[in-house]
């Protein structure tokens, strides 16, 4: 049996199913009473009485009822475990941001990336959404999850969840917002824990791709694209910048130096930089030549 | 027993000259300034019925768009809606205690009229201009294509002074039924009709002013409309939106209870059986109303709320099944070993138990934790409240229609017709709304069809296809009566209560003589030969 898509979805159908069962039990005997009385018990001459002619006991009449309250307090009492599970993330979940408007969910990955429509989440991970909303009062709908929340604007909520299988799962939204309605749909998708550090979620295209996603995965935590400093230097204009290393040496950047920078980084340090060494990098040297492609392309000059 | 009763006779005795309602005082005037609680109950029959089906109408354009994942387009949300506010404010609310409570509720407890005649008819046109105060609203956004910001001021009005309408309906019923009962008709002696729209009216009157308080909100500019039903842009606290509440969750019980209150005296009638636990089923109707006042926070969609509260709202959810437990279990004990008849009302009457039980078992699923709030996103919850106000306040109404036309109107309507038409109606409701019960409870969305759920889609519009030729049905064999339907006799459906005593239809006070109630509600044995004709 295919393992469902969420650590929810087991409990959430396991109940609807009871309550399925109780609700056919119940129209059930409504059903049968009503086509008795419409069978067996039509009136058979115009001056007839009905033979049992009982005022109503009381005592019977309580009786059904306590035991219909007996068992909608055991359903209650089967649903608030799950409930109460469902309202509070795990404390030490992936936190993701989610703002929605009309025919948009934009997302904010724990790292600060964004992403529109597209969400991934790691395989197997607690992730919590927080949710804000730009207009109207919308739901996080995930069917597949068996998640769905809704949120207001002005206010922020959450809602969590633990996806245990791969895909892509629909997400819609569930409360009638408006004229777009229809349209805002979005899918969450489930990827291991590992491509996650690729960041699907960013539009990769061109000749340099694989570079481009080597340099997501791991480069980026400490090296800009955009000229601001990190924990290491930028990579805007990085091929024929002059460089000053630590020990005053002054070098201008080639090839040569970004593939020793990442085969030995210890060898040669910017000045300014010393405080926090560079880890080896397990790269070989096919993947170290698409990285250094992608550093000399045009975007980054 | 009693010596002034109406008999067959006098329905004779009316076309040799003796006047009903119907013929007091003709022309335009004598209806348009009336202060006879029946012929008010006349006006609200037409202004409803046309309602209805502009109502109706928006609905069916909003399940066409809905219901094709191509197609889905914002004018589809639009309409839903629309036909969202005007059912539920202009036609479900307003339906029973307007229609039935105005023609058979002062007659039942032998009275000569209600309280506040004037303030009765005052109340009918305030719900017409509220009424048109709401479609002009829904014009004018639709000529504003997109339906990009609906009037708010215009729509708001017109709540307003649909509400106040029900407010002051319930302020005359309450009076009436304190006031101007006859004096054999004590509190123990009231039908079960009488009982239900009593408690209906002590929350048209309690609830009310919190609708009036968030359309004066809404009106001033505070909040938008789709801030007071959805979101609310100018008030992140939740107010508006908990006022709101206020009002909603008794609004279905105005519905619900005078619904139940006709349905139980009509199984009596054709069960001709007393009604199984009669005080315990005024009581459950009494703590339905009480208990609909404290489950507000069952409505509290979006705020933000403490997990206590959203624990007791669930379980109040849940109290509120015990009540509705007892009067089904009354229903059925009524219906056990009696004397049935499958009169059109009757057949009404059991389509109404079977269709509230439906609704009443779709509520039970929303107040579960766990599997509550995921199904509210979806189809489900919106057939669950189709359940219970097509349920209750149109197939109430219904009932109550086939009930009373004969005394109504002094005609008789085709049984064929009318029994045919109630299994078409039945058929409809189930197949419009089974499918969106299922549906949503696989995962699909509110008014988003993709291509899973197309056949659902398909099969709840055929469903409302199926409904509206029943109800079209339903409409032409009653016109048709009034002008070709034999004349009704004094008491066709061999009932006992106080309106059966008086002729078919009511002369202008009510009662030819001043009506004894009799000794106890129902007694069956009461029924003379010349009356027990089915």
């Amino acid at each position: 049996m295919p393992q469902a898509p969420s650590t929810f979805v087991d409990d959430v159908d396991g109940l609807l199913q009871l309550l399925w069962i109780v609700s056919g039990f119940v129209l059930a005997a409504v059903v049968i009473v009503i086509v008795t009385a419409m069978f067996r018990w039509r009136r058979t001459s115009s001056d007839e009485l009905p033979v049992a002619e009982g005022s109503g006991s009381a005592r019977l009449q309580i009786v059904a009822v306590t035991l219909f309250l007996a068992v909608g307090a055991i359903l209650f009492a089967c649903g608030w475990p799950i409930g109460l599970d469902m309202a509070v993330a795990p404390a030490n979940s992936l936190r993701y941001e989610v703002t929605v408007k009309q025919s948009e969910w934009r997302v904010t990955y724990p790292d600060g990336s964004e992403a529109t429509n597209e969400i991934y989440v790691p395989l197997g991970e607690d992730v919590r959404i927080d949710l804000t909303s730009e207009d109207v009062a919308h739901s996080f709908y995930v069917p597949a999850f068996r998640v769905s929340q809704k949120v207001r604007p002005g206010d922020t909520r959450s809602v969590w969840f633990r996806a245990t299988q791969r895909g892509a799962f629909e997400l819609h939204c569930g409360g009638d917002c408006g004229v777009a309605h229809p349209d805002m749909i979005g899918k969450i998708h489930v990827i291991g824990p590992d491509e996650i550090e690729e960041r699907p979620w960013v539009k990769i295209s061109g000749d340099n791709a694989a570079g481009q996603r080597l340099y997501m995965k791991w480069c980026i935590a400490c090296h800009t694209l955009d000229g601001n400093k990190l924990v290491g230097p930028s990579f805007k204009g990085l091929f024929g910048r002059e460089e000053e290393m630590k020990d005053g040496e002054k070098i201008t950047v080639d090839e040569a130096y970004v593939i020793e920078s990442i085969k030995e980084p210890s060898a040669k340090i910017v000045k300014g930089f010393e405080t926090q060494p560079m880890l080896k990098l397990p790269l070989d040297d096919a993947e170290i030549a698409s990285l250094v492609e992608f550093l000399k392309s045009e975007e980054l000059k | 027993m009693t010596s002034n009763l109406a008999t067959p006779e006098t329905s004779a005795a009316q076309a040799a000259g003796i006047s009903s309602y119907l013929d007091s005082k003709r022309g335009l005037g004598g209806w348009l300034f009336t202060r006879d609680h029946k012929r008010v109950g006349v006006l609200y029959l037409i202004g409803i019925s046309l309602v209805f089906l502009v109502g109706g109408a928006l609905a069916m354009m909003a399940q066409m768009a809905a219901s094709v994942a191509e197609a889905a387009d914002s004018a589809g949300t639009v309409n839903a809606a629309l036909h969202g506010s005007v059912m539920i404010f202009l036609f479900a609310v307003p339906a029973i205690p307007a229609v039935l409570g105005n023609f058979a509720l002062p007659i039942m407890v032998g009275a000569k009229g209600v309280m506040f005649p004037r303030l009765n008819l005052a109340s009918f046109y305030l719900w017409l201009q509220g009424a048109i105060l709401v479609f002009s609203a829904g014009i004018v956004s639709s000529v504003d294509t997109g339906g990009a910001a609906t009037p708010v001021a215009l729509i708001g009005l017109g709540i307003f002074t649909v509400g106040l309408s029900s407010l002051l309906s319930g302020l005359n019923i309450l009076a009436t039924i304190h006031c101007k009962r006859a004096p054999s008709m004590s509190w123990s002696k009231m039908p079960m009709f009488v009982w239900g729209s009593y408690a209906g009216a002590i929350l048209q009157v309690l609830a009310t002013p919190m609708l009036l308080l968030a359309m004066a909100l809404m009106i001033s500019g505070s909040t938008s409309w789709t801030g007071v039903l959805v979101a609310s842009q100018g008030d992140p606290s939740g107010f508006t939106e908990g006022i709101l509440s206020l009002w909603y969750q008794p609004a279905a019980y105005i519905m619900i209870l005078p619904a139940i209150g006709v349905v139980t005296d009509v199984i009596s009638v054709n069960a001709r059986k007393r009604v199984y636990g009669a005080p315990v089923v005024a009581a459950a109707m009494l703590a339905m109303a009480a208990f609909s006042l404290l489950a507000w926070g069952g409505h509290l969609f979006t705020a933000r709320r403490p997990e206590s509260v959203v624990t007791v709202s669930s379980f109040l959810s849940l109290l509120i099944a015990a009540p509705a437990a007892a009067i089904v279990f009354s229903w059925l004990a009524t219906l056990w070993r009696g004397s049935i008849s499958l009169t059109a009302p009757m057949l009404f009457a059991l389509c109404f138990v079977v269709t509230f039980t439906i609704g009443g078992l779709a509520s039970l699923f929303l107040a579960i934790p766990g599997v509550g709030v995921y199904l509210k996103s979806t189809p489900f919850a919106v057939a669950q409240s189709h359940y219970v106000m097509m349920g209750a306040a149109a197939l109430g109404l219904l009932v109550g229609l086939h009930h009373w036309w004969p005394k109504m109107f002094g005609r008789t309507y085709s049984t064929v017709w009318s029994k045919a038409a109630c299994a078409q109606i039945f058929a409809g409701i189930h197949l419009a709304f089974i499918p969106m019960l299922l549906a949503g409870s696989q995962g699909m969305a509110r008014q988003n069809a993709t291509h899973m759920f197309e056949e659902y889609g398909q099969v709840a519009s055929r469903g409302m296809v199926v409904l509206w030729i029943g109800l079209a049905a339903t409409a032409t064999y009653l016109l048709h009566s009034l002008f070709a339907g034999s004349k009704a006799s004094r008491n066709p459906w061999a009932g006992v209560t106080l309106e059966w005593k008086t002729s078919s239809p009511p002369p202008e006070g009510n009662f030819d003589a001043d009506p004894v109630a009799p000794s106890e509600t129902y007694n069956y044995s009461d029924l003379t030969e010349g009356e027990m004709v089915r």
